[in-house]
């Protein structure tokens, strides 16, 4: 993992220090409140429906258990003992007191983490495959370029007000686990027939308001290109994106205004002054970076005897069985594997993990994963080094936490934002849909019968929850000041990106839970054997789900 | 009250702006908007005056490229704060077209925008109002790494 060196720590203990003079003078009276709101939103701080609300970065989802044990640590002291995970791989405090704000982004700081430009509009944090450089289908590590375009795009001076947030995620791998189709920029690292490393660039991407695939701006991108490539996209845009209404200002309503086309001629006619400046990059810059993250500490093992042990295990513990088949992984290395820990369970909402959880499991990172923890965008954590033969001990590690819940990929995997029980922007709550829906599953056998189906759910428009990219979307939607929900079907990003489509008028709250009830027997009754999900809804079209969503008893 | 501030602190403001409807005077100093510029442009360049340029932040850097000796002053209007655009049109104008006169920033200046501003090229900073003079000196002096070639040094005051 990237460790700052000196400069680094300078400017989060540099910024933390004006941060403090900044809040110090609002709280005066020196400082204006609209002046104010966009230092601390640049410093993740927002004012939310009941208390403030903090976002913490996680710079590409990468942490250390030491990072971890903070932030429980911080939870508990600083806030009602428990943090969120968010669909950007951050972490939300949702009941620090603002004039201690400071404290806890000094304590950040100590740690080396911190909240800089987790909101305002500016470049936000980079997010990436959770299982970056531990997956057997990866091309190549994405974290060395999140770190490079982290650094770029920190307190970057002509960047600092854009026309509005900007979000780019990288995959380094086939299968794209980060999404990087519906981001403001999207990279994918890919080679050339010689070797060399470059990218494939979308831009224009987005979920919000107006969902829609990002375009291709370049097939092609030679890796010492990067930073002067994003450097002309991100002028192009600061130069001509909308500023006259907020949710018309993201770059994809530029690219689809210019078209695809004019906004790429744009683009390069900008690069070509850009290409051969000082934002190339250098090889001795790529290496240092890329040293950062070579794994150390893998032993050679003998995979057959763990495989043996495990196998064992599982065939007299159907618990560990489960959990073993939904929330482990492949992993490049012989005698390892991913582990997912999921923070699904009856009685917490998606993505929340207490602060006893947090310090435990940053232990148990230690122990068994080589210190090192991932956020997922899905709201779960990923133990990135474990060792197979010590995955039975670890699972039972794990469920003693209460966080070894089998079910990663299931119908209560569910992913959603904060929603209306927190959120100001909310149309409708989230978080006690997700449980109903859950609820409904208790039953692990047939969660498993059900195979991989992705719920996700948005209390607005804003669609923090991703609901355009879930199996099953759910949108909170205010109808007459009552809470109601759009369904749409058949969104995803991973082997390809669709967003989905709605599937008819808005249910009310109370009948909800239902309805996806009835799209979940609908699919139960219309699969061919061995079909998923999202292969019958591709088959048989929405109509058999419109049927029994809408149906009326007579 | 406006308080003009550059590296070395607050200074005296010797410009003053030559509204459209008044004609052009014979001494330095003076600031004229771009549609006089367009309209009077022969004029304007056969005078032996430094004149000064308002610009909004929509101007095009690159149809000023051949005129740019013209001017001694550039000033950049930001009509809010958090208009970004003066930002990228100051760092075209230096890194791009050359420039080398002084760049002003304009209008709704806040004080912990000057770091960024003069990172970007900014000379000098029209402050709306003496409050922000503190805050302006001080909130540039937080910040002292980073991770982006500026394109000036840090200076003394700012």
């Amino acid at each position: 993992m990237y460790s700052y060196n000196t400069v680094d720590q300078q400017l989060v203990d540099e910024r933390v220090a004006q941060f403090r003079d900044q809040t110090q003078r609002y709280l005066n009276g020196q400082l204006d409140e609209e002046v104010y709101k966009q230092l601390r939103l640049r410093n993740g701080l927002y004012i939310q429906r009941h208390a403030p609300m903090l976002r913490i970065a996680v710079p590409y989802g990468v942490m250390t258990a030491e990072q971890l044990r903070t932030v429980g640590d911080i939870s508990r002291r600083y806030d009602r003992g428990y943090a969120h995970i968010t669909t950007r791989q951050n972490f939300q405090l949702n009941w620090p007191a603002l004039d201690a704000v400071p404290d806890i982004l000094a304590e950040l700081a100590a740690v080396q983490m911190h909240a800089m430009q987790t909101s305002g509009n500016c470049i936000r944090n980079l997010t990436c495959d959770p299982f970056a450089g531990v997956a057997p289908d990866e091309i190549e590590d994405p974290r060395v370029w999140c770190e490079l375009i982290r650094q770029w795009s920190t307190l970057h001076a002509e960047f600092s007000f854009l026309p509005r947030k900007f979000k780019i995620a990288v995959i380094g791998a086939v299968i794209d686990r980060a999404a990087v189709q519906v981001h403001d920029i999207g990279l994918q690292v890919r080679r050339n027939e010689w070797g060399e490393s470059g990218f494939r660039v979308w831009v224009g991407g987005g979920l919000g308001r107006t969902p829609v695939v990002g375009k291709v701006i370049r097939e092609w991108l030679p890796r010492r290109d990067l930073i002067s490539y994003l450097e002309a996209i991100l002028r192009v845009y600061n130069l001509h994106g909308r500023r006259d209404n907020i949710y018309k200002a993201r770059i994809k309503i530029l690219v689809n205004a210019l078209g695809i086309e004019v906004f790429r001629d744009q683009v390069e006619n900008e690069w070509q002054f850009l290409r051969d400046g000082d934002l190339q990059l250098t090889d001795a810059e790529i290496s240092r970076i890329a040293v950062a993250f070579r794994q150390h500490g893998y032993r050679e093992l003998n995979s057959a005897a763990a495989e043996d042990y495990v196998a064992t295990r599982r065939r007299h513990n159907p618990l560990f069985d489960a959990w073993y088949r939904q929330n482990t992984a492949d992993h490049r290395q012989p005698g390892y594997r991913i582990v997912t820990v999921s923070l699904k369970s009856h009685g917490q909402a998606p993505g929340d993990i207490s602060a006893a959880q947090m310090i435990a499991l940053a232990d148990l990172a230690d122990t068994y994963s080589h210190g090192e923890v991932r956020t997922m965008h899905a709201q779960n954590l990923v133990l990135p080094h474990a060792e197979t033969s010590q995955l039975y001990d670890l699972w039972r590690a794990l469920s003693r936490m209460k966080l070894g819940n089998a079910n990663v990929g299931t119908v209560t995997d569910i992913i959603a934002c904060p929603g209306g029980d927190f959120c100001a922007l909310a149309n409708a709550t989230s978080i006690d849909i997700a449980a109903d829906i859950a609820q409904r599953f208790d039953d692990l056998d047939d969660l498993y019968e059900l195979g991989e189906i992705s719920i996700k759910i948005s209390g607005c428009m804003n669609a923090c929850g991703h609901h355009h990219i879930g199996g099953i979307g759910l949108l909170g939607v205010d109808k007459k000041g009552e809470q109601w929900y759009q369904i749409t079907l058949g969104g995803t990003a991973g082997e390809f990106t669709a967003i989905g489509e709605r599937l008819g008028p808005a249910i009310a709250k109370f009948e909800i839970g239902d309805a996806v009830e009835r799209i979940i027997d609908t699919y139960v009754a219309q699969r061919d054997p061995g079909e998923n999900y999202m292969e019958t809804l591709a088959r048989v079209g929405q109509t058999p789900f419109r049927e029994a969503v809408y149906a009326r008893a007579h | 009250m406006p308080v003009l501030i550059d590296a070395l602190g607050p200074k005296r403001d010797t410009w003053t702006f030559c509204r459209d409807s008044e004609p052009l005077r014979t001494e330095s100093a003076q600031l004229i908007s771009p549609t006089r510029w367009r309209e009077e442009r022969d004029e304007i360049r056969a005078a032996n005056v430094n004149w000064g340029l308002v610009l909004p932040p929509d101007a095009v850097g690159e149809e000023l490229a051949d005129d740019l000796s013209v001017f001694a002053l550039l000033a950049i209007e930001f009509p809010v704060f958090s208009d970004g655009r003066g930002y990228s049109l100051a760092r075209l104008l230096r890194e791009r077209l050359g420039y080398t006169g002084r760049l002003r920033a304009i209008g709704d200046l806040q004080a912990d925008c000057v770091a960024f501003m003069a990172r970007c090229g900014f000379d000098e900073f029209l402050l709306p109002s003496a409050e922000l003079l503190d805050a302006a000196i001080r909130a540039n002096r937080w910040i002292s790494v980073g991770y982006q070639s500026d394109i000036r040094p840090r200076a003394t005051v700012l």
